[in-house]
């Protein structure tokens, strides 16, 4: 469960220091999706950084699944962010020159340590995700909907509680797009917490809320 | 384990630009190195070709030449401080400020040497100087040599000390244009040779002697062409063949001072004696001068290099960093510290810098092997010299300067998100 209490954020931009995110709380059940939305420049990005530990928030605070994320100890954050949360972008993010299975098990590598459960648990990862006969091969020869599969199975591979997706849909066709998100349909199924940042109506209608960011604040709906 | 991939993974990463590092670092130890070995040949041909033999703080003491003040075949007097006797020895020892003296006698008797090396036996005239023990004895190879050197008694071995200029002209004048094999120091040390006292290949005295002596040192203190003797041994034979005051004359005396400021005080008293006065101040002055400067220009040019070789790695390292850095990101993302990632890179420049400090030096050695077997400068043997310590400094230096030049790198490394809005 993700729970956002309070979060406040400003940044000096020409001299004027600006709110970007004004005391924002925002709750995510497991078994939930939630899509966030709004403009560019809105402060979706700083509110996933700071969800994700990587931007510390000037007030308030973030924990998943009961765990604090923020940390003035970067290795704590970093520590915190790869044990309980799986992150899904619209670049998909893979590393094209390694295979799928090596993309795969990354987050495991940083971790220090892969154990056999671990690698047994990818490999299911691989075989329900449909992707199983490509784990030999490059990431950069796949299709779109087939990377965002292994990015999908290497956010899911240290069973975190939390999904974080950007625009995960954004670069693919319509019929993908519905795809990976009959996938976060089955992942809620699961239990998983997910907030997907997206600007596509048609997946409004899959999630379970809708929050919309507006002059650092969220509003529910659209 | 898995970190240690993820380190290795990065050793991989950018290996082209890795490569431009490696070969900056490879370039500048094999320049800088190349340098050292320039400045330590040029530092060892200075000191041989126009260095003196005469110690810091040490003055070095001669008689003046007699004929100076002659008429015709009269000579009315004899110039002051023409004969360096033993009173005289003794009153340069009641100077204010003198630590120690020693005397150099000549051997005034014809001699003789035979050398059996190689299976074949030399027989050369020989010009012998005698000094005390406390003179040369850190040149004394060992506690034998030197017990004989304190102690020699007729009938016993002869220590004798080469000093190196003889052992350079024998290999380079003898030696080389002879066909014969060079000899080293190592080679010589506990030969033993034949010395004739009273023969030589024009004269022959009633009751020559022979004696096996034994070469036991080399010395730099004398840069004679002469064999060098206990003065024990040379009294004695002077005494033998010569008689009169030949066992109590010197033809120099070396003077210890206490500290530098008493060298031209002691300088000036003996020179007033009438004698003719040699220091380390005195003399070689536009020799050091020269060397100074030469060392001076050498180590600058070795700081463009490594400035020149810093810039460049920095520039290097910069690019390699700021290429990868999409991938730096989404480590962090998924969970690497910025610690670990900083470390990584270190360890990766780390690495090259070591491998390319090892490689220059592997090259260098190469090539200064190959520029030593083809170039020759008569009378000045061209040496590959990088102490050990040197060596290890450079490698250290080679090796942090690659980490140090990946700090701007780090630095601007951005470690934001990967979301956008």
């Amino acid at each position: 469960m993700l729970i956002v209490e309070n979060v406040s954020r400003s940044f000096r931009i020409a001299g004027i220091r600006k709110a970007i995110l004004d005391s924002v709380n925002l709750h995510v059940r497991p078994g939930e999706i939630v899509s966030l939305t709004g403009k560019s420049g809105c402060g979706k990005s700083t509110l996933l950084n700071i969800i994700s530990g990587l931007v510390r928030p000037e007030r308030g605070g973030v924990s998943v699944d009961g765990k604090r994320m923020n940390y003035w100890f970067d290795f704590l954050s970093a520590r915190a962010r790869n044990r309980h949360m799986g992150f899904v972008f619209q670049t998909f993010r893979l590393l094209s020159d390694e295979t799928v299975w090596q993309n795969i098990l990354l987050p495991l590598r940083i971790q220090g340590w892969i154990s056999k459960k671990d690698r047994d648990y990818a490999r299911t990862l691989l075989k329900d995700l449909e992707i199983e006969d490509h784990a030999k091969m490059k990431a950069g020869l796949l299709s779109g909907g087939q990377k965002q599969r292994v990015a999908l199975a290497r956010a899911l591979v240290t069973r975190p509680g939390l999904i974080l997706a950007d625009e995960p849909t954004a670069n693919l066709d319509k019929a993908t797009a519905v795809e990976i998100y009959q996938l976060l349909g089955k992942l809620k199924d699961e239990g998983k917490a997910i907030l997907v940042v997206t600007h596509q109506d048609y997946m409004f209608e899959h999630s379970d809320r809708v929050v919309v960011l507006e002059n650092g604040k969220l509003r529910e709906g659209l | 384990m898995q970190k240690l991939i993820l380190l290795l993974k990065e050793l991989k990463g950018n290996f082209f630009i890795s490569l431009i590092v490696l070969f900056a670092i490879v370039i500048s130890v094999f320049s800088v190195g190349g340098f050292l070995v320039v400045q330590d040949n040029f530092n060892r041909y200075i000191r041989d070709r126009f260095g003196r033999t005469i110690p810091a703080d040490t003055i070095r003491v001669s008689p003046k030449v007699p004929s100076t003040v002659s008429l015709l075949p009269f000579a009315f007097r004899k110039p002051k401080g023409s004969v360096l006797g033993e009173d005289t020895l003794m009153s340069f020892g009641e100077m204010q400020g003198v630590r120690r003296f020693y005397g150099v006698m000549s051997c005034q008797v014809p001699m003789q040497l035979i050398i059996s090396i190689f299976g074949l036996s030399y027989r050369t005239d020989l010009v012998c100087l005698g000094v005390p023990y406390g003179f040369l004895a850190k040149d004394l190879k060992n506690e034998e040599y030197a017990g004989l050197w304190r102690n020699w008694k007729p009938g016993q071995k002869v220590p004798a000390v080469l000093p190196r200029m003889l052992l350079d002209s024998y290999n380079n004048s003898m030696a080389e244009p002879n066909g014969l094999p060079r000899i080293t120091e190592d080679f010589a040390i506990g030969r033993e040779v034949q010395i004739l006292f009273g023969v030589s290949s024009i004269k022959r005295l009633a009751g020559f002697q022979g004696e096996t002596g034994v070469v036991g040192g080399f010395t730099e203190k004398l840069n004679a062409l002469a064999l060098v003797l206990p003065l024990s041994t040379v009294k004695y034979y002077n005494k033998l063949f010569k008689g009169g005051t030949s066992d109590r004359e010197y033809i120099a005396a070396y003077i210890e001072t206490s500290d530098h400021t008493a060298v031209r005080r002691i300088s000036e008293s003996v020179r007033r004696m009438g004698y003719v006065v040699e220091s380390d101040v005195a003399l070689g002055q536009e020799i050091q001068d020269l060397r100074n400067n030469v060392n001076v220009v050498i180590q600058a040019l070795m700081a463009i290099i490594l400035a020149l070789s810093s810039i460049g790695i920095a520039f290097s390292t910069v690019i390699a960093t700021l290429d990868r850095v999409d991938y730096y990101r989404l480590l962090r993302v998924l969970g690497a510290s910025k610690l670990f990632i900083t470390v990584s890179l270190l360890v990766k420049y780390a690495l090259y810098g070591f491998v390319g400090s090892v490689l220059g030096f592997f090259l260098l050695d190469w090539s200064a092997g190959q520029v030593i077997k083809s170039m020759k400068i008569p009378g000045f043997e061209l040496h590959l010299l990088i102490p050990g310590g040197l060596r290890q400094t450079v490698i250290l230096v080679g090796t942090l300067l690659p980490m140090v030049a990946t700090i701007p790198a780090v630095i601007r490394l951005n470690f934001r998100g990967l979301t956008s809005d």
